[in-house]
């Protein structure tokens, strides 16, 4: 785990000065998930690797438009690792797409990732191309 | 107090000491004089100033000797210290910050640079002082942790006893990050005589990994002990986790049955690596998942349906979790499951593999940690009479129910989704003085159970089992039947009644076939010690005080006596 910076300076009345720390309440990793709308259905794009550090930009990715798409579709193709969370988190927009009557298409895997999304079964809940 | 920082000043020369000691007022600090070495370690011990200010020639004890002292007393807190000193050489000052010294300032002292110097020392105790309190915090957090999972790992413990896994025909491995970040393994012998083994990793680490461990694992052990089929297991495991987990929550997971008897393992997949089957001839099967993970579909969509592969004495079931694939050697490659075949398809003995796969994985990972938790498992299949007893489920009994009767019916649609006997077996051993021989009750029932179902209802020849395919077939055939089945039924006809003493249990199976010409068959009780193929009922004729025929064939009637209070 790289630790960000989380200094915080301040100087006190008597010239000497003090160095507050505080602890760094988020860690970020590079990673990149942006998403486009067209024709209803929204588009999120993943590169780099989809696992736990995502879950914020992930979420943002969907939760953060103002229109009700019908469909959703998620592009891996740079995206070259995802873990169990990546999973979870591919199930929390199925859910917020509607469950089961939910349309999520997964598209451009790389032969890794699309192996972890069959070792889930994830065809069963997923259109995967 | 906390606004005046205090600083020692040691000197001989009393001209200079002074005069650096108005400074130092003027600036806020409150100044401690020393006039020598000595006397600056000793004020130094009473008054633990923050900041020391060492001439370095002085009498009794010179300023580096002093400067090693305080150094030493202050142990972990940084207390800087600054030589003073009209020595230029560079060779001098080199030596006086090799003897501990933080900086030095040169004579005559200029006011400016003094109060500079100062502000710097200040910002690094300060800063270092910090450091100390975070990093007791962490440690106390760390302790709080630590004695959290312990009593974590007592709970699960008492849950799922670690005992369990300990037997002649497991082997086992369980890394320590793997206990409380969400692998689970558990082995248990069920009433029916099979062994159960569930092999699972939730999503995660940490807490939210650890905390559906508990749930899984009461489900699998209490209806394992029960004596449930795999399936039902299966059912009941995903709807509690479908209904405690959150969206985006679930297990991947391994249950097995091994049936000794059968001489088959029955798999139940979701998103687990593929495991694999190891026969001494050489030959690897590897069984892929195929279901969706537990916990994420509904009861409604949920698809409980598992393998079965034909197995005999002798051959080995490995499976394991993500974490031995992704074990990173210290370029960051993968184990992968490449190496995992090429392992399990290496000359030698099969029994080395475990060892090796273990030895390599080690290898891999080095001193490091791993990424993930790594849990590996082998099971050995070996014959029945190799297992200890079944564990006795104890039930609630302190009743004394012994004189009552039952018709228990099942008709078409039950007999295609129900398996009746943990209710029957319960029914029968509340109140009854069969503790101690719930195990034998259950082989009867279960040996009555099928062979009027299969051969009954179902009319499956038994002669099928030994044919091509064996088992695996054959059970192939029994789903098939029991799908197309239109109509049928299975009737328990059971009463108890006590009598001299003794309890008297008679269990009449009935069921809707055509039956059979039984006035020729003959139960030598050496049968049951031969194949199992068609032994069922030599075996419950062994069991019982009688077991008889009746109808056409499609009845049998058996007696268990039990002395009141015998156990």
């Amino acid at each position: 785990m790289s630790c960000q910076n989380g200094g915080v300076r301040d100087a006190n009345s008597q010239g000497a000065t003090t160095l507050k720390v505080i602890f760094p309440d988020n860690v970020d990793v590079p990673m990149a998930i942006h998403s486009t709308v067209s024709n209803n259905c929204l588009k999120i794009v993943i590169e780099g690797q989809f696992d736990l550090h995502s879950h914020k930009e992930f979420l943002a990715s969907y939760s953060d438009v103002d229109f009700n798409p019908q469909t959703y579709v998620v592009d891996m193709r740079g995206a070259n690792y995802l873990d169990s969370s990546a999973l979870g988190m591919l199930l929390l927009l199925r859910d917020h797409a509607g469950g089961d009557d939910s349309k999520v298409e997964i598209v451009n895997c790389n032969p890794d990732v699309r192996k972890i999304l069959s070792i889930a079964s994830f065809e069963q809940l997923f259109q995967i191309h | 107090m906390s606004s005046s920082v205090r600083i020692l000043v040691a000197d001989d020369n009393s001209v200079d000491r002074l005069y650096l000691s108005s400074i130092l007022r003027k600036e806020g600090y409150q100044v401690l004089q020393a006039v020598d070495g000595r006397d600056a370690v000793e004020q130094f011990e009473e008054h633990r100033p923050e900041i020391v200010l060492l001439d370095v020639i002085m009498p009794v004890m010179d300023g580096m000797e002093a400067a090693r002292l305080i150094k030493e007393i202050s142990g972990e807190f940084f207390v800087p210290v600054i030589f003073l000193t009209s020595l230029t050489g560079k060779d001098d000052l080199v030596k006086c910050l090799e003897a501990g010294g933080d900086d030095f300032l040169s004579k005559p002292y200029s006011p400016v640079i003094l109060r500079a110097k100062l502000n710097v020392l200040q910002r690094f105790r300060q800063m270092q002082v910090t450091m100390l309190e975070q990093r007791d915090q962490i440690a106390l957090h760390n302790r709080d942790l630590i004695r959290d999972q312990e009593a974590a790992s007592g709970i699960f413990n008492c849950v799922a006893p670690s005992g369990a896994l300990e037997r002649d025909n497991i082997r086992h491995l369980i890394s320590p990050l793997a206990a409380f970040n969400g692998d689970v393994l558990l082995a248990e012998r069920s009433l029916s005589g099979s062994l159960h083994i569930l092999l699972g990793d939730f999503i995660g680490h940490g807490l939210t990994a650890a905390v559906g461990t508990i749930p899984l694992a009461e489900v699998f052990l209490s209806m394992t002990h029960k004596g449930h089929l795999l399936r039902d297991i299966v059912v009941e495991c995903n709807s509690k986790l479908n209904s405690i987990f959150p969206t985006g929550y679930f297990c991947c997971v391994n249950m097995i049955e091994m049936n000794m008897l059968k001489g088959t393992i029955e798999i139940w997949a979701g998103g687990i690596p593929d495991a694999y089957i190891t026969s001494e001839n050489g030959e690897v099967r590897r069984i892929e998942s195929q279901h969706v993970p537990l916990g994420i579909l509904g009861p409604k969509s949920f698809d409980p349906s598992t393998q079965v592969f034909e197995v005999s004495v002798g051959d080995r079931l490995i499976m394991f979790t993500d974490g031995v694939l992704e074990a990173r050697d210290a370029e960051g490659n993968d184990f992968g499951a490449a190496r995992v075949e090429e392992i399990l398809s290496g000359d030698g003995d099969i029994g080395d593999h475990f060892d090796e796969l273990t030895r390599q994985i080690h290898e891999q990972i080095g001193g490091r940690e791993g990424d993930d938790d790594i849990t590996l498992i082998e099971i050995e299949m070996v014959a029945d009479k190799e297992m200890e007893p079944v564990a006795e489920y104890q039930g609630a009994g302190s009743s004394e129910a012994r004189d009552w009767r039952m018709t228990y019916e099942l008709g078409t649609s039950s007999l295609k989704s129900f398996h009746p006997l943990p209710l029957i077996h319960q029914i029968i051993m509340e109140g009854q003085d069969l503790q101690g021989h719930g195990s034998l009750l259950y082989t009867v029932l279960a040996e009555l159970y099928n062979n009027a179902l299969e051969h009954g209802v179902l009319n499956m020849p038994s002669s099928k089992k030994v044919g091509e395919g064996g088992f695996a077939k054959y059970y192939e055939d029994y789903q098939k039947a029991l799908e197309e089945l239109e109509e049928g039924f299975v009737r328990f006809e059971c009463e108890s009644s006590e009598r001299d003493g003794e309890v008297e249990m008679t269990i009449r199976v009935i069921d809707s076939g055509a039956g059979f010409d039984y006035h020729n068959v003959c139960f030598d009780k050496q049968q049951a010690n031969g194949q199992y193929h068609g032994r069922g009922l030599g075996l419950v004729n062994q069991l019982c005080s009688s077991m008889t025929f009746k109808g056409n064939g499609n009845e049998i009637e058996v007696v268990l006596r039990t002395s009141i209070g015998s156990s």
